[in-house]
């Protein structure tokens, strides 16, 4: 009976401490998965034109109800409101949920998500998505956008309820893949980058509030306002996308928000879609501010040729004009209120940076430019293609000095010239020969080589950034100007100093 | 449900926190009831064409004991009864089209009947020649039958090697858990890291045999050759892995097959369970080697004529199992050529071993041409464009980097490809390296079964945008 009784205690310690090595290595096992989840999960912070993971790890960032205006609605929407120029305008505070292709389900749960932490006055939604985007796709925009969206809200009973929904709406998503995302991105592995690394640090970068920046000009688009539809043709909405779009307003009901339906101005809005979303509002008793109406287009000053960077899409500008309309309509109906908010105060310098840094890919003078340039966010690459002397002016040569070129241009004339000014760091050369120099920036994250050569047919000059050619290559200085804080090449232009205006090719 | 499939781990976690928890002489209800759970589940369709089966040979079984009169007509009746629903599922169109020209008939197909039912035939044999006793107790003699980790894919397990350690309630016993759990491991390295990273080559090769001919043929053979390896070792070693974890071992399918010096010793190696079946319970009641070397030949081109019928229907199974037979049977008349040449040249015994075994690998690699191809006339076409077509330049300008795998996916198939020859080569050596794994501290044990979860998770071919691949051995 002893015997047996001490086999059973030590066979009772023998699985007790097995069980607890089990334990220990699963625990190192889960943390070890989550590592590899962080890593593996896709991230587009603000190298990307659409930094959907900055907006929405950023959001979570804001106090505790301090966001008085959401904006909610596809790309459209992300480039339209800009939040701190609504501040800057008006003190109101908002934030832009807005993402690429955020159809009517993610928005709804973004808003629903969002109620937990904030409680806005308003909510603004840009109605691209109300109609036929993507007719494949059974929630109307692609599956990767839908998830971009997804991924980065935190796990709560909201997002809970959103993947289910999602994925009974969309068979080909697995409820499974967003609890473990290898499933979803398994062959992530061949394609991570810097961002996947240092998602920890990149997440807080935030500062333009789920802003998306663009700077381009679409030029002449064809497009014309038109008149006030008189509501006889309508365009049907995705019966899917409007389902959400009622959920979405009696979400706002019921928390006392006023909801306000826009259309951006774009290429894509018709009259008819317009007429079928004012039927909408009619009904519902919402307000609908469609800038695509030749009324509002006009009143806003609106130019689409240089207020739209490619049809759908508004650049700084463009973003700028709806933005202020907006802030006078959410102060005229008193929707929102003005405070002063530590939160948007301290990213105002970051904003007028941005600015600077749309304004730049516009400037043709080469004085503007290089005065422009002074500033401590840039790394400047100039290489020469070419005689550069010709037409270079004095007071250019001044500006070049001022942005740190030691080299006086005028006393090698013909000779090939490179500069590469980072910071306090400036490595510049002068000579016959082809000159050539390589380094790294942000960090040794981005590599760069910077070629030029002179000589009776031998002119040459090349910009690589991270192996890609990024200069212009034309005859008299080229630049390409890297912005160390969002890490992109924000512009690439050459000036013919070989020419006497001293003309810009971008 | 597949041994790849969540659910599948759901089951077994919940059927093993069950198994351990009722008293140990009633745990072998727990395996019959989970069989059976499992059974519905994953594929309810057929259950009754196993439990007819089941029925048929337990009472037949129990007549076979104990009658002595007309003992040989009952064992033959109940073996072709219990054989025809394979052989009609598995032959049926087959046999309807080529006799009657009809188009494809909808069979209902029972899980694992090419499996089950060679093990009723096994029961029966051994019965019949009173090797074992019939089995009273029909409850645990279907458990025996359908035991949920073999079920699906094998291996065919003997009477007597299996059923006393499925009614025996087994301890839990950290050893054997922890080896279980290495050897789900293994498997699935095997299958997400090799066999389905291999598959979408050799399915696009394969299924374009006029657009992709000579070596990317070539290329083809040779991946399905460690597919088709890697995919059955790995749904063996699932199937092992899951059995271990209550303390069941099962019988090893695989020793190394292409380490194997000639096709005889290859079929020693592959599918072992099968290949014992057919030497056990055909080849030798044919009269194996006895009748002198006509007749043995003779026995050979039987058994793999049925090894052939038992992979599938069709001709090219046919041709691939008489490829076999042929193979052993020009191996053992060149044999004596063979040696005198090695010794006359005096090879090395290792240059000569690594020749023999790139020799019997070709060979082998040849036949699973003919067996994967869509059928006889493409597998036969596709061999021709392997020996005539001359196009050695694809392996080198990069075109084998447009058949769905890039660089950096090659890469990964080549380094488990070694992997998995390395491991081999150390246990071809008497090394295990399980338990050389077992043998070491905590920190390094912990270490490495990290390393290769995590491996298998980040590498692994598998999940959106892929189309999982069922078990190769799960059509048979």
């Amino acid at each position: 009976m002893n015997q047996k009784t001490q086999d059973n205690k030590k066979r009772q310690q023998t699985h007790l401490r097995f069980a607890l090595t089990c334990t220990a290595f699963a625990a190192l096992l889960f943390t070890c998965i989550f590592f590899v989840y962080q890593l593996i999960v896709p991230k587009f912070f603000y190298d990307n034109d659409w930094p959907t993971t900055s907006t929405y790890c950023g959001f979570y960032q804001l106090e505790r109800h301090t966001a008085d205006v959401l904006f909610f609605g596809s790309s459209h929407a992300a480039s339209f409101f800009i939040p701190q120029e609504l501040y800057n305008s008006y003190g109101i505070t908002s934030y832009n949920l807005g993402c690429e292709q955020q159809n009517l389900v993610v928005s709804y749960y973004w808003l629903k998500e969002a109620l937990r932490c904030q409680q806005p006055k308003a909510v603004i939604l840009d109605c691209y998505m109300l109609f036929e985007y993507n007719a494949k796709e059974p929630l109307n925009t692609a599956e990767s956008c839908t998830r971009k969206a997804m991924d980065f809200m935190k796990w709560s009973s909201v997002k809970k309820e959103a993947v289910k929904t999602i994925c009974a709406l969309d068979e080909n998503q697995s409820l499974l893949s967003y609890y473990f995302p290898n499933l979803r991105y398994h062959t992530r592995w061949k394609g991570l980058f810097e961002n996947d690394f240092l998602a920890g640090r990149r997440k807080t970068h935030s500062e333009l509030k789920g802003y998306a920046p663009l700077a381009g000009y679409c030029g002449d688009s064809g497009f014309v306002p038109f008149e006030r539809p008189d509501g006889e043709t309508k365009t049907p909405m995705v019966p899917l996308m409007e389902a959400y779009l009622d959920k979405l307003r009696l979400l706002c009901e019921q928390n006392s928000i006023s909801l306000i339906l826009v259309k951006n101005p774009s290429t894509a809005q018709t009259a008819e879609k317009s007429a079928a979303i004012r039927d909408y509002s009619d009904r519902h008793g919402l307000l609908f501010l469609d800038f695509n109406e030749k009324s509002l287009y006009e009143k806003t000053g609106y130019r689409f040729e240089t207020d739209n960077h490619d049809g759908g899409h508004g650049n700084l500008w463009g973003a700028r004009k709806v933005t202020n309309y907006l802030g006078h309509i959410l102060k005229d109906r008193s929707l929102a209120d003005s405070k002063a908010s530590p939160q948007w105060e301290q990213t105002k310098a970051y904003y007028k940076g941005i600015q600077k840094d749309c304004c730049l890919t516009h400037i043709s003078d080469l004085d503007t430019y290089l005065f422009q340039l002074k500033d401590s966010r840039y790394s400047i690459f100039i290489a020469s293609k070419g005689d550069c002397t010709s037409f270079l002016k004095q007071s250019s040569a001044g500006l070049l000095a001022r942005i740190g070129c030691r080299t006086n241009l005028f006393e090698t004339p013909g000779s090939a010239f490179f500069a590469v000014i980072s910071g306090s760091n400036i490595t510049e050369q002068t000579g016959m020969e082809e000159l050539t120099t390589d380094g790294t920036l942000s960090d040794s994250s981005v590599t760069y080589e910077v070629l030029s050569a002179a000589g009776e047919g031998n002119e040459k000059s090349s910009i690589f950034i991270d192996a890609e050619e990024r200069s212009k290559n034309c005859r008299g200085l080229n630049f390409v100007v890297y912005q160390n804080d969002t890490q992109r090449v924000i512009d690439s232009v050459c000036f013919d100093t070989g020419a006497d205006t001293n003309p810009a090719v971008r | 449900m597949t041994y790849t499939a969540f659910g599948f781990y759901l089951f077994l976690v919940i059927a093993l926190l069950i198994y351990y928890t009722v008293p140990l002489r009633i745990r072998w209800v727990i395996l019959l009831a989970a069989s059976g759970a499992f059974y519905l589940i994953a594929y309810r369709t057929g259950w009754w064409i196993v439990l007819l089966s089941a029925l048929l040979s337990y009472g037949a079984g129990l007549l076979l004991q104990h009658c002595t009169r007309y003992r040989r007509l009952l064992f033959g009746s109940t073996v072709i009864l219990v054989a025809l629903p394979w052989f009609f599922m598995k032959n049926g169109d087959f046999l309807l089209g080529l006799v009657f020209q009809m188009p494809p008939v909808f069979w209902i197909v029972p899980l694992g009947i090419s499996f089950y039912t060679l093990q009723i035939l096994a029961y029966l044999a051994d019965l019949y020649q009173g090797k074992i006793q019939a089995e009273k107790n029909p409850a645990k003699y279907m458990l025996f039958l359908c035991f949920f980790p073999q079920m699906i894919q094998g291996p065919i397990p003997r009477y007597g090697e299996l059923f006393p350690q499925l009614v025996k309630g087994h301890r839990f016993d950290e050893a054997c858990f922890v080896k279980g759990c290495q050897l789900l491991l293994w498997g699935f390295f095997l299958k997400l890291m090799i066999a389905d990273r291999a598959d979408i080559i050799v399915r696009e090769i394969f299924e374009h045999p006029k657009q992709y001919t000579g070596c990317y043929i070539l290329v083809a053979g040779i991946l399905y050759s460690l597919e088709l390896y890697a995919d059955f070792l790995a749904c063996v070693k699932l199937s092992q892995g899951s059995a271990a974890l209550f303390g069941i071992t099962l019988s090893e399918n695989f020793r190394r097959p292409y380490f194997a010096c000639s096709v005889k010793e290859f079929w020693r190696r592959w599918h072992i369970s099968l290949s014992s079946w057919l030497r056990d319970y055909i080849y030798i009641p044919l009269g194996g080697s006895k009748g002198g070397t006509v007749a043995k030949y003779k026995n050979l081109l039987v058994t793999f004529f049925i090894s052939g019928v038992w992979h599938g229907a069709g001709y090219k199974f046919i041709f691939w199992g008489m490829m076999h037979a042929c193979y052993q049977i020009a191996g053992s008349l060149s044999a004596p050529v063979k040696e005198r040449f090695y010794r006359r040249i005096q090879m090395p015994q290792g240059i000569k071993t690594c020749l023999q075994r790139a020799g019997v690998f070709f060979w082998v690699m040849c036949a699973w041409i003919i067996f994967r191809a869509d059928s006889l006339t493409t597998g036969l076409f596709m061999l021709k464009s392997m020996f005539f077509v001359h196009n050695p330049w694809i392996l080198f300008n990069d075109k084998l980097l447009t058949l769905g795998l890039d660089w950096k996916e090659w890469c990964v198939l080549t380094g488990s490809v070694c992997v998995l020859f390395y491991i081999e080569h150390k246990q071809e050596q008497g090394i295990s390296i399980r338990n050389v794994i077992l043998q070491n501290p905590v920190y390094i044990r912990f270490g490495v079964y990290l390393t290769a979860i995590l491996l298998i998770m980040i590498f692994g071919t598998y999940g959106f945008g892929f189309d999982p691949k069922d078990f190769i051995y799960g059509g048979f």
